[in-house]
């Protein structure tokens, strides 16, 4: 046991929050620990998405959202300026069957939020089927590299001397006099003035190994096809809204395109709480059975975009996709900071958006501020 | 037969849960077996009885089923059609849960495959009918041929497989007039007929009155056809005629007969004069709703069956870029001063 240390705080979990939270808590002069289950950093969650920075253009139904979201996508673009990825044609398109929105609906409410909307060239609406597509646009919003961004963060942690330790768990907290006292899986015991819990779709593991109640959470198994997109539509991304959603989108770090839809990414979903009791959703992940869904996704996809019938498969990525369930009901999709109900040093951090994280900072300077030195 | 083509099966759903969970699995082994990717899309028309219940335990039984609940009934043709708007398969079944037979389903899509159109299922053992409807029922049909160029055959049921092609077509079609076993025979592509039996399930018989079929049959001609409009055009003519004519014949009359009775003449002439200008008046008015209709209607004048362009090897067409003069032809009479 390391002699306490009165502005060490430990973050569990080495993703994209986990890794920033580290860089804020070290800039307000705290000493930030990030254990990291995997080898390395950014490798679930962070890793397996869209790889969209979202501008705002998702939550055509939610205007507090959507602006906040608008807003935030400018702060991304800047701040990470390296791993933006931008040099495509972003479609916004509008189904004609089954749509939650029409496209006046869609255009009028963008243009509230300052999302910017063009119209779209002959050749790229000719690539819609007009019976099935209402309207399309030309969107501003683009990718990032999540390779260039783990890089980013694990340079910006090794210049500020965070320690990082890969291979390891945070396997309980307990209350102690400094705050907490943090089991870690290589056998040692840390004492801090708070715990992060960033561990997205396995805060539970934390909460039931130590005894503390559940948060309930909603996990989705879900899948995202990685493929070459044919020669029509290369430096195109096409969002399909809002009922028959689906999307593809470049995929940077791996040269390719991720194709994700509504109905056939969500494989299985399953809740946790207090009644259903903790199941680790990534041991769930690997014993799954893993049959992909992707002629599926391109035979809805292809009746809008037919040129799609062309794209090569490649592979699919593999996640769970955890979600809060009050987003049951609203398209809003806002992050958890909550302090545990029965152990506050204990802070629990679960967002599904990564150009979120700026909300995260204001939370942490409000209830973490600055270490008392 | 290719196991990756992707199916679509649409089953609408009517007061059927005592049938559904029993039909869904035999769906899902029948087409399982013969095919990877697929899905059974359940439209539920305005089903009053514990349909819904039933189907939301199948959806976490079975994979690959999807429920569509309409906000009240529409009618069957309706369902159907909202079915056909959202299935994402390459061919597309429609079915009806209360008598269509499950194992032949895997040969029409087969067939309609082969094709590129569509696949009508003919049912060869409906309720016998009396002889009349037979009749008016054949009648009918022979009109449809004719006037509609539409092959409706007797016993045309709604067990239909439709490829991607023809979905995409039927889905420009916006009419609200949705008569599905003649709109998708006026699609055009190719049209194959496949005879089966009906197999009844749980002794569930679906009886059509004389009353339902004869309106849906008025509604049919109306939606399609201005025949009965240009008839009704030729008809006005006809009596005009008939009545100028008539009117000649009461002049004759009374130039010529001795002994008119007072007032015939002026009676005679006056309801004439009326008949021939309600006459006219018809005709006008019918060959503009004629035009109306046409104009109203919305659905492509056409479909396209297939597209192809030239691929001739070019040779040495390709010209130098060198020219030998600095002007044309053309210039050669342009004059500057």
């Amino acid at each position: 046991m390391n002699h306490p240390k009165n502005n060490q705080i430990i973050i569990a979990g080495g993703g994209f929050f986990g890794c920033s939270i580290a860089m804020m808590l070290h800039r307000r002069g705290w000493h930030p620990i990030v254990v990291e289950e995997e080898l390395g950093l950014l490798t679930r969650a962070s890793r397996v998405n869209q790889a969209r920075v979202h501008g705002g253009y998702h939550y055509p139904r939610s205007l507090m959202t959507a602006y906040r979201s608008r807003h935030n996508y400018q702060r991304f673009r800047q701040v990470y300026r390296n791993a933006i990825v931008d040099q495509f044609t972003k479609v916004y398109a509008i189904g004609n069957y089954f749509s939650k929105v029409t496209a006046n609906q869609f255009e009028v409410f963008m243009k509230r939020v300052g999302a910017p909307l063009r119209e779209a060239s002959g050749s790229t609406q000719r690539l819609f089927n007009t019976a099935l597509t209402e309207k399309i646009w030309i969107a501003e919003e683009c990718a990032f590299d999540c390779a260039l961004l783990r890089d980013g963060l694990r340079n910006e942690l090794e210049q500020a001397g965070i320690e990082v330790r890969v291979g390891t768990v945070v396997e309980s907290v307990h209350p102690y006099s400094s705050g907490a006292l943090a089991r870690l899986s290589d056998g040692s015991e840390l004492a801090c003035k708070f715990v992060f819990n960033a561990t997205y779709a396995g805060l539970n593991r934390l909460t039931s190994a130590s005894g503390l109640p559940l948060i309930p959470l909603k996990h989705e198994l879900t899948e995202m096809a990685l493929i070459e997109l044919p020669e029509e539509l290369e430096g195109i991304s096409v969002t399909m809204m809002c009922g028959p959603f689906f999307s593809f989108m470049p995929y940077p770090s791996l040269d390719l395109t991720t194709l994700s839809h509504v109905r056939y990414t969500p494989h299985a979903h399953w809740y946790e709480n207090d009644e259903t009791g903790a199941v680790n959703p990534y041991k769930r992940l690997g014993f799954a059975a893993k049959t992909s869904n992707f002629e599926l996704m391109l035979a809805d996809s292809s009746r809008y975009v037919p040129a799609l019938r062309n794209a090569v498969y490649c592979d699919s990525l593999w996640a769970v996709k955890t979600l809060l369930p009050l987003s049951d009901s609203d398209d809003g999709r806002p992050i958890l900071f909550q302090h545990d109900s029965k152990l506050p040093a204990l802070i629990h951090v679960m967002g599904g958006k990564i150009d979120n994280i700026f909300d995260v900072e204001d939370e942490v300077e409000r209830w973490v501020g600055n270490a008392i030195t | 037969m290719d196991p990756n083509t992707v199916v679509s099966i649409v089953i609408p759903l009517e007061g059927d849960a005592h049938l559904v969970e029993e039909l869904v699995v035999e769906v899902d082994q029948v087409i399982g077996s013969c095919y990877r990717f697929f899905e059974i899309l359940l439209v539920d028309d305005g089903s009053t009885d514990e349909t819904a219940a039933k189907v939301q335990f199948l959806l976490s039984r079975i994979k690959r089923v999807r429920y569509l609940r309409l906000s009240r009934q529409f009618g069957r043709d309706i369902a159907m059609s909202a079915g056909i708007e959202s299935a994402i398969g390459d061919v597309v079944v429609t079915m009806d849960p209360k008598a269509d037979p499950v194992d032949i389903i895997p040969r029409i899509i087969e067939m309609c495959k082969k094709s590129g159109g569509v696949v009508h299922g003919i049912a060869e053992n409906i309720q016998p009918r009396s002889i009349l409807r037979d009749c008016i029922g054949n009648i009918f049909r022979n009109y449809c041929r004719r006037r509609l160029g539409v092959d409706i055959r007797r016993g045309v049921s709604d067990l239909r497989a439709m490829s991607r092609q023809s979905v995409n077509a039927l889905l420009q079609v916006r009419e609200q007039h949705r008569y599905l076993r003649v709109l998708t025979l006026m699609l055009g592509y190719q049209h194959e007929f496949f005879p089966y039996l009906l197999q009844p399930r749980s002794g569930a018989t679906r009886v059509t009155s004389m009353r339902e079929e004869v309106a849906t049959a008025i509604d049919l001609l109306a939606a399609n056809t201005r025949h009965p409009l240009r008839v009704v055009t030729a008809l006005g003519l006809l009596g005009a005629c008939l009545n100028l004519l008539y009117g000649g014949y009461i002049l004759f009359v009374y130039l010529t007969k001795p002994g008119v009775a007072a007032g015939w003449t002026s009676l005679s002439l006056q309801q004439s004069g009326m008949f021939f200008f309600v006459c006219l008046i018809l005709t006008v008015l019918s060959e503009y709703v004629g035009t109306i209709l046409g104009e109203v209607r919305s659905r492509p004048l056409y479909f396209i069956g297939q597209e192809a362009n030239s691929s001739v090897l070019l040779e040495d067409t390709v010209q130098s870029s060198i020219v030998k003069e600095s002007v044309g032809w053309e210039s050669s009479s342009v004059s500057t001063t």
